[in-house]
């Protein structure tokens, strides 16, 4: 009989455990910051229109350049500069926004409101002579991308 | 020297961990009682290759500011994050308005080349003047 309690009690103590480990909990703890990464991606290419007084990314055979904007919040914008690097007459970049944040092209001067998540960035610039051309030669131009 | 006095309030509260985030954070306001302030960021490296960075200090009309910056060129490893810490004078005004900027070049020289800027904003106000 004593040893048929001693099993019982045993048997029971085991169980409490058992039941105790399964209903066990780990927590875990983390916060993401509101932020906004900017990440360059393909470089665009600029070509000249017909009579050489025009380089522009929209130009047949350009391309634009590829960035991608990730924000973690509402309250971040995006913007591009007037292009530096080439001289000209008149200058300016341009943006499309598609992914997270939807835009049709945009002048880089004014800043669009991101939506939090991915969203892709292509940009495109253009110089213009009023006189005179567009000789042979290289020709480098940098475009500020921001978020803030 | 004048002595600095800094309240580094709510922006020395950041994680040096958040690795794959360009600025953190990107607001914040800072009080203190001397003639400059302190800005902490941390510049993280989303890319899979370490890249220099460029931390850079302007106005609110985006004209520079002559701030003292603890590293004015970051070489961040890929994925990786630094702290930086910006002292931004008063220069008389009793508030200033700043962003600090992170800014990275890429693209080769016979290319469009993209600078891109992530640029957070913080407002230091001067207290007990």
């Amino acid at each position: 009989m004593k040893k048929i309690i001693a099993i019982t009690i045993a048997s029971m103590m085991a169980s409490s455990i058992s039941s105790f480990a399964a209903t066990g909990t780990a927590s875990f703890a983390g916060t993401v910051d509101s932020t906004c990464v900017i990440t360059a991606g393909n470089p665009g290419r600029v070509t000249p229109n017909a009579d050489y007084s025009n380089l522009s990314s929209a130009n047949p055979g350009g391309y634009a350049s590829q960035v991608t904007a990730l924000a973690t919040g509402n309250t971040f914008s995006l913007s591009t500069d007037v292009p530096a690097g080439i001289s000209a007459d008149t200058s300016s970049s341009s943006y499309t926004l598609s992914g997270a944040t939807n835009r049709p092209i945009t002048d880089g001067t004014s800043a669009a409101p991101l939506s939090s998540g991915l969203t892709n960035v292509s940009v495109d610039m253009s110089a213009t002579r009023n006189s005179g051309v567009f000789t042979a030669g290289a020709y480098n131009s940098v475009v500020t991308v921001r978020c803030e | 020297v004048n002595k600095i006095v800094t309240i580094l309030a709510s922006l020395a509260a950041m994680s040096a961990a958040s690795f794959a985030q360009s600025v953190t954070p990107m607001r914040g306001e800072a009080r203190s009682f001397a003639d400059s302030f302190a800005v902490r960021i941390v510049v993280g490296n989303p890319y899979k290759n370490k890249q220099v960075f460029a931390v850079r200090v302007y106005d609110d009309k985006f004209y520079p500011v002559e701030a003292q910056v603890t590293f004015s060129e970051v070489t961040i490893p890929a994925q990786g994050s630094k702290s930086v810490v910006v002292m931004v004078p008063f220069d008389g005004m009793t508030t200033r308005k700043v962003r600090v900027c992170a800014e990275g070049m890429f693209g080769k020289a016979n290319e469009q080349r993209l600078r891109t800027q992530v640029c957070g904003k913080y407002v230091g106000t001067r207290v007990g003047s």
